[in-house]
């Protein structure tokens, strides 16, 4: 796959413009994004890599709305965000972007429908069709039997698969993963990729992961490495 | 149900979950602090009643009185019995009377008791004499004898049967005028006592004719008391104002001649025992507050070790305003529980009173001494519903209140830290 820059009529889910970030460390300050440049058209996904410190995560804060970027400028759907109050950004994240993180991040105070539900409910009264649609996507991620467990008797496996269910559930347009497979083993973090790309694609939404796995990231259509605050488009070989 | 209380539900009584240790500790400690106010509160109240039973009991709802001498009052009395308020007759008895101290001397020892000239026929119908005689009969009472509060008794040391020297001020006044009026000899015919302390200890009763010669009245008298129909207790102040209307009115009623109600006359006492009441609840009012502070710790903790799920909360589109609902809401939903058990302790305690009281007597064997000092055998209780209101109400406010800090803490995490706090 190749990082591609070429102009595309599909419009962009989100658009990254000259993103500079930088944290204070004491008396120093560290540049953690230089410059990014990014762009991700509707229904494509992209992985990024990079050593750990590198900003990866720094990077998905900033686009998601999380974290406000010291220049630069963000666009999401071609409408510039990155000057929106965080009261109107959260009101647009919770329809139009889905969160995958590597410590599932499930309420464990909520049985695993709840859990699920919780991402409708945040938009207000969940309706009769988002409870069926919980229950889809639960059916889907392969947890049917398992609707009122506790999150806390799940797998890793199965909770990532819950985060995936949760993500998913508002139909947003993007989705950021960030490092879904880092607790777990080899196997179930293959199959929970393949999973992951598959959802994606049936719900027709964007994908932004974040990875250290060169397999899991070659899945993705496009690649990039993030490399001393700099987005480069990476090449992979099959 | 917007999402913030709904999570603030579930952070509570967790789907499939027992509850929180913590979240108990918070319930116990407003709901001990509640039940403590209310068990002080209706047991003050209890003793306030007794106290206020035994005023009216002892000396009825009103006095009229002229602040001098007052002749002819059957023109009154019978106006006073006819009166009617809310269209119903409100006033079943009135009683002469006559009052003034005299020096009483038995054996040598000499005091200076009020003395209370009442015509019994009347009286009866306003303080029940049987009720509160110890000994000897009302029955017995004539113009040559007296009834005697025990308190007064055991100063001088009189029993039942004894011959009492009773001298009028009026000794002073003959003396001016070169006339002698030796002391009158009157004969114990009942003692009495009533547990309303400044009755019980230094007073005497007689009849009226012996008192208007004690203190040369004539046919006169010192004023009127007045017992309502049962039921219009709480209504005293609206028919002395009736009372006196009426009392205006009348062209061949004395001057001056005005009602004054039990509430009027003790009002500087009820007003100690309003006070006392107020302060007791000012005071364990603190115990609410420190459970509050219970509550604060509580949900902070909770903020700080559910610090990655806020982060997530605000990821998925939660806004800060949603946070402080959640953990405000939390404080008032461990306020509102504590109240529910708290007053159901109180009612439990309150229903038990007496026997947890006896068993505490009992562990530390002070039964006799409940009695003697206390002047109590039972515990009374009164319950007041404005009494509920105020402590179901701060101790809401108050646990709400004690939310707003961890919820303010929750809504200002940013969630990009919070999220990264691994």
């Amino acid at each position: 796959m190749v990082g591609k820059s070429s102009i595309s009529l599909i419009p962009a889910v989100i658009e990254s413009r000259e993103i500079v970030k930088t944290f204070p460390n004491g008396r120093e300050v560290i540049q953690v994004l230089d410059g990014v440049d990014f762009k991700l058209e509707r229904g494509k996904t992209a992985s990024i890599r990079g050593e750990s410190g590198s900003g990866k995560t720094t990077f998905l804060n900033i686009i998601s709305g999380l974290e406000a970027v010291d220049s630069g400028q963000l666009f999401w759907d071609g409408n510039r965000v990155d000057l929106r109050s965080s009261g109107e950004l959260a009101a647009v994240r919770s329809s139009q972007i889905g969160f995958i993180f590597q410590a599932y991040y499930l309420l464990p105070e909520l049985n695993l429908w709840e859990n699920v539900l919780l991402a409708a409910r945040l938009r207000g009264k969940p309706e009769p069709r988002e409870r069926d649609r919980a229950e889809y996507l639960l059916r889907r991620v392969g947890l049917a039997e398992r609707f009122k467990f506790s999150v806390e008797k799940l797998s890793g496996g199965e909770r990532q698969r819950a985060a995936l269910a949760r993500a998913l559930m508002n139909r947003p347009r993007l989705i950021l993963a960030d490092e879904p497979t880092g607790n777990l083993d080899e196997t179930t973090g293959d199959s929970m990729i393949e999973l992951l790309l598959e959802m994606v694609r049936e719900e027709g939404a964007s994908l932004i992961l974040v990875t250290h796995n060169m397999k899991h990231a070659a899945k993705t259509d496009v690649s990039y490495r993030l490399h001393l605050g700099k987005l480069q488009p990476v090449k992979h070989n099959g | 149900m917007p999402w913030s209380f709904y999570l603030a539900l579930k952070q509570l009584f967790p789907s499939g979950r027992k509850l929180s240790f913590f979240s108990v500790l918070s319930i116990a400690g407003v709901s001990l602090g509640v039940c403590l106010l209310i068990v002080v509160l209706s047991v003050m109240n209890g003793f306030q009643k007794e106290i206020r039973d035994k005023i009216v009991e002892t000396t009825g709802h009103l006095r009229v009185e002229a602040g001098s001498v007052i002749y002819d009052y059957d023109g009154i009395m019978e106006a006073l019995l006819g009166l009617e308020y809310r269209g119903e007759k409100v006033i079943r008895a009135v009683s002469p009377y006559a009052y003034g101290f005299v020096i009483v001397q038995n054996r040598s020892v000499p005091v200076f008791p009020a003395i209370r000239g009442v015509d019994i026929a009347y009286e009866a119908e306003i303080v029940p004499f049987n009720k509160f005689l110890i000994s000897g009969s009302v029955d017995d009472l004539d113009n040559d004898s007296v009834i005697i509060s025990s308190g007064l008794a055991r100063k001088i040391g009189a029993r039942q049967g004894d011959v009492l020297e009773l001298a009028s001020p009026l000794i002073i006044e003959k003396l001016k005028e070169d006339e002698l009026m030796l002391p009158r000899e009157v004969r114990v015919v009942g003692i009495f006592e009533t547990g309303w302390t400044v009755i019980d200890n230094n007073t005497l009763f007689c009849t009226l004719t012996l008192m208007q010669e004690f203190y040369g009245l004539e046919d006169g008298i010192h004023g009127l008391t007045v017992r309502l129909v049962d039921g219009y207790d709480e209504e005293v102040d609206l028919i002395t104002g009736k009372v006196n209307e009426l009392l205006r009115q009348g062209e061949d009623f004395p001057m001056g001649v005005r009602a004054f109600s039990w509430l009027d006359l003790n009002r500087d006492f009820l007003f100690v025992l309003q006070l006392e009441k107020s302060v007791m609840f000012f005071l364990l009012l603190f115990v609410i507050l420190v459970s509050a502070f219970a509550i604060t710790s509580t949900l902070l903790i909770t903020v700080v070790r559910k610090t990655k799920e806020i982060g997530l909360l605000a990821a998925m589109g939660a806004k800060p305003g949603g946070l402080v609902a959640c953990y405000t809401f939390q404080g008032f939903i461990l306020g509102v529980g504590g109240a529910t058990l708290g007053i159901a302790l109180a009612l439990l305690a309150l229903a038990n009173r007496n026997e947890i009281v006896g068993f505490v007597a009992k562990i530390f064997n002070k039964e006799e001494a409940l009695i003697r000092f206390y002047r109590f055998t039972h515990l009374p209780a009164h319950y007041q519903r404005d009494d509920f209101l105020w402590v179901v109400l701060c101790a809401i406010i108050i646990s709400t209140l004690a939310g707003l800090i961890p919820a303010f803490r929750a809504s200002r995490m940013k969630p990009a830290s919070a999220l990264r706090d691994e």
